[in-house]
């Protein structure tokens, strides 16, 4: 389950992870009200970030006012006029695809100083069964392509099950990103607290892209991108809240009310079987016969009139769907 | 199942069911008996060139 920065960040701030001062706000006067406490706490630089459910804001633009998903304001009157041109618009990013994402919620920063940037994540490394730190001293950018140009620019830790995060491969962590000193002792504090709050609120991924160091050696997430594993909200009913609705695919949304298994996809044959696997086979099977799955449902074992009537409703409401075909063994 | 609004959706969209499995044939003789404009199968493969008539 994704969540917004702002999201991300008052949990990052319980677990004593270093960001900087931050206020959410869906209007232009919360924005400017924002703006005026973060000014009276000893902002004098604003950044006004989109908050919507994808990366690249910082290169993206919104289709109506082309703004920026990222904007540093030096002056209140900035931050007023970039939430006017944000607030309501269709941000697009190499993310979000060509439909774009509304922007309905604006997160507005105290804008730090930034004397370095750095990449650092944590997820989990399927290959290895591990959780893994993967940090680089190319931050602020794709890390995507750093991977693919200059691998052995990313550095990585990975974590042993049961016995947890060592303090001294937070310290090699910090140490191959060239610091030292002040900046040294504190990202070795911030790694290990990131680790915590990674490990406690059972995350599939956490992302601070940048982590940054400012002229004063001091190390804060810029931005911060956490990723819930779905199947471990039961046990995290407040993390469970941070649901946004609206920035879930409406199919999708209507058929997890009646538990139904369901992806949309965009093709233009239909589908609905029993069992994941046949549901994948019969996907196949579609796109064999010159067609293209416009969805995946699996009804499942224990499907009754219900479930059917209502998959057969999601998937008719699909424009797209010219057949449909209905694959049950049993 | 009956469900007006499904019904009328339907009338547009070929719907091929493939059943397998226990009483299979029974089903689909049920189903092909039905007049409802349901193309059914029992093999795959036969469901499959079902889908390729109906898309082509």
């Amino acid at each position: 389950m994704k969540i917004h920065e702002y999201q991300a960040k008052e949990i990052l701030k319980k677990y004593d992870v270093a960001v900087p001062a931050g206020i959410a706000a869906t209007s232009v006067d919360e924005a400017v009200e924002a703006a005026n406490t973060l000014k009276k706490d000893g902002a004098s630089l604003f950044v006004v970030k989109a908050q919507i459910h994808a990366g690249g804001r910082g290169k993206g633009r919104t289709k109506k006012n082309n703004a920026k998903g990222v904007v540093l304001c030096k002056t209140i009157e900035e931050v007023k006029e970039t939430a006017e041109a944000l607030l309501g618009d269709v941000l697009v990013t190499i993310q979000t695809g060509e439909e774009g994402q509304l922007v309905q919620r604006l997160y507005v920063t105290d804008g730090v100083d930034i004397k370095k940037e750095f990449y650092l994540g944590i997820l989990l490394d399927r290959a290895n069964s591990k959780n893994v730190i993967m940090a680089s001293t190319e931050g602020g950018v794709e890390i995507e392509t750093v991977a693919e140009e200059t691998p052995e620019k990313i550095i990585k830790e990975w974590i042993e099950p049961g016995m947890g995060l060592q303090v001294n491969q937070a310290r090699r962590i910090a140490f191959a990103l060239g610091l030292e000193g002040k900046a040294l002792k504190s990202c070795i504090k911030f790694i290990m607290a990131l680790y915590r709050a990674y490990e406690e609120t059972d995350s599939d991924m956490f992302e601070i892209n940048p982590l940054i160091v400012t002229p004063d050696d001091e190390i804060f997430a810029l931005d911060a991108k956490v990723t819930f594993d779905g199947n471990a909200l039961y046990r995290h009913p407040d993390l469970a809240e941070l649901k946004d609705e609206a920035e879930e695919d409406p199919f999708e949304l209507e058929a997890s009310k009646y538990d139904l298994n369901y992806i949309k996809l965009d093709g233009n044959v239909g589908c609905m079987v029993n069992g994941a696997g046949l549901a994948m086979a019969t996907m196949d099977i579609i796109k064999l016969s010159g067609g293209e799955p416009a969805n995946f449902l699996d009804v499942g074992g224990g499907a009754n009139v219900e479930t059917v009537k209502n998959g057969f409703r999601i998937i008719l409401d699909d424009p797209n769907v010219k057949a449909i075909l209905i694959n049950i063994f049993g | 199942m009956k469900d007006p609004e499904i019904a009328e959706k339907v009338k547009n969209v070929p719907i091929i069911v493939r059943l397998q499995g226990t009483n299979a044939e029974e089903a689909k003789e049920i189903i092909d008996n039905s007049g409802m404009n349901v193309i059914s199968a029992v093999l795959l493969k036969e469901a499959a060139q079902a889908v390729s008539k109906v898309m082509a």
